[in-house]
């Protein structure tokens, strides 16, 4: 990852420019970005994908670090710019708000269903080996989908507690998940 | 370049599931597109959240309810304490139950076993504390002096000072005076007799002394029923009951019209006892 350099202003630490090589080290996270914030996939995101990155080469000079903005709030600014531009040539004024149905996620994060299955697979053997407390937190919010509040009344405990709880389920998983390739290539 | 967001995890697993709050979710985009942790972090939580959304049938499949030990756990866990507290509140909880499952053993064994029990056995006999508490129990045996003809008079003189001393029970007191006749006169039984008896109703180490003492009557004279009957209670004391038994046996075997019935009386209790 390129570092940008930085200046001392008033006591402050802030980056003073970017570059080329920067801004092409972002382009898987501009492609997450595009899909994720404006739920766009295939020829949509390509397309949407190359003309913010082109934007972002052939402006990145006027990056003056205003009000300490990072970097990245500058490339963001960028790609909604781009994004908004493509869907007023689509009329389409709004993004799609709707949900990307399984398919087009399945074809986004693996490169098909077996694969999906056999994570399904895996992440049943590691999560059964969680405490019964962090299985149902997992259960109730990312599977059946309950509010936080929903699912602290479910378990009959403090709202508090419950963010506490999935705090730390959240990084059992993510340490049971660490040294798999399919999570982590 | 580390990433320095706080609670990263929490705000990337909200946003991998669109539950972050719209206030801040600009500035967690702005973040991520700049960070390499982050996006690696999201990808997998995309991953595992996208796993779970749809496959969480299987995955969840028989999830064990929440149990007592998970509250437990979850109250624990809400108590402000400091680490100190919390170090040593469940150190002391385990000390208060080793002393709790150490004194139920204690008290359980104890009134499991006989009276004594723990105390020292003569070949598997009966427990010292019961003999010494009934079976050894002494009593007062009259001290009539003998005629004066029978004795020397210096003995019969000194003798008949120390008989009223032994009479008012100072067996302390009578086991001193009668220790320094035995000395002049180791002849006399008589002396030897009472100083034994006296001896008897002092401490441990006078019973054995006392032994001594009636061991050597019984050398001299083995008719000597008193001194029998007084050296098989001596031997009850030091907790030898095998040696008792013998005496008593002797004892009986003499048809002594005094302690023959009390030697009878006393071996049956011995005999039931060890069974």
């Amino acid at each position: 990852m390129f570092i940008p350099n930085f200046i001392e202003t008033a006591g402050k630490t802030r980056p003073i420019m970017i570059d080329r090589e920067w801004i092409a080290s972002r382009r898987e996270a501009v492609k997450y970005y595009l899909q994720k914030k404006w739920s766009l996939s295939g020829d949509d995101l390509d397309e949407v994908l190359q003309d913010t990155m082109v934007a972002a080469l052939q402006s990145f000079g006027n990056y003056e670090a205003r009000n300490n903005a990072e970097p990245s709030t500058y490339l963001i600014g960028i790609a909604k710019n781009v994004v908004q531009s493509y869907f007023r040539r689509r009329d389409r004024h709004e993004h799609r708000r709707a949900s990307i149905d399984i398919a087009e996620n399945i074809g986004f994060f693996f490169p098909d269903e077996t694969e999906a299955e056999e994570l399904a697979g895996f992440l049943r053997e590691k999560i059964s080996k969680l405490p019964a407390n962090y299985v149902q937190v997992l259960r109730l919010i990312y599977y059946q989908d309950y509010k936080e509040r929903d699912a602290a009344a479910e378990m009959g405990i403090p709202v508090d507690k419950l963010y506490s709880l999935k705090s730390d389920a959240l990084k059992r998983l993510r340490k049971l998940c660490k040294g798999d390739t399919r999570f982590w290539p | 370049m580390s990433c320095t967001y706080q609670n990263r995890l929490d705000y990337i697993a909200d946003y991998v599931r669109g539950a972050l709050p719209e206030n801040e979710l600009e500035t967690f985009e702005a973040h991520y597109l700049g960070c390499d942790e982050c996006l690696a972090n999201i990808r997998m939580m995309e991953k595992a959240v996208f796993t779970m959304r749809h496959y969480g049938a299987n995955i969840f499949a028989g999830a064990p309810p929440i149990t007592w030990s998970d509250r437990l756990k979850i109250w624990w866990d809400e108590l402000q304490l400091s680490q100190q507290w919390r170090s040593a509140i469940p150190a002391f909880a385990t000390y208060i139950v080793i002393i709790g499952v150490l004194s139920t053993g204690y008290w359980w064994l104890k009134s499991s076993l006989p009276a004594g029990g723990f105390g020292h056995k003569e070949s598997g006999e009966i427990p010292a504390q019961a003999a010494n508490q009934s079976l050894a129990e002494l009593q007062h045996y009259d001290w009539t002096p003998p005629a004066p003809n029978t004795t020397d008079p210096e003995l019969a003189n000194r003798l008949a000072e120390i008989q009223p001393i032994y009479q008012a029970e100072k067996y302390r007191l009578a086991a001193e005076r009668l220790a320094t006749v035995v000395q002049d006169f180791p002849q006399s039984l008589d002396a030897r007799l009472f100083l034994g008896i006296s001896q008897l109703f002092l401490n441990h180490n006078n019973t054995n002394r006392a032994i001594q003492n009636l061991e050597l009557i019984i050398q001299a004279n083995p008719n000597h029923a008193a001194a029998r009957w007084y050296l098989a209670k001596g031997y009850i004391k030091e907790n030898r009951f095998d040696a008792a038994r013998q005496q008593l046996t002797a004892l009986k075997k003499q048809n002594d019209s005094y302690f023959g019935p009390q030697a009878e009386n006393l071996l049956a209790q011995l005999n039931n006892l060890k069974q």
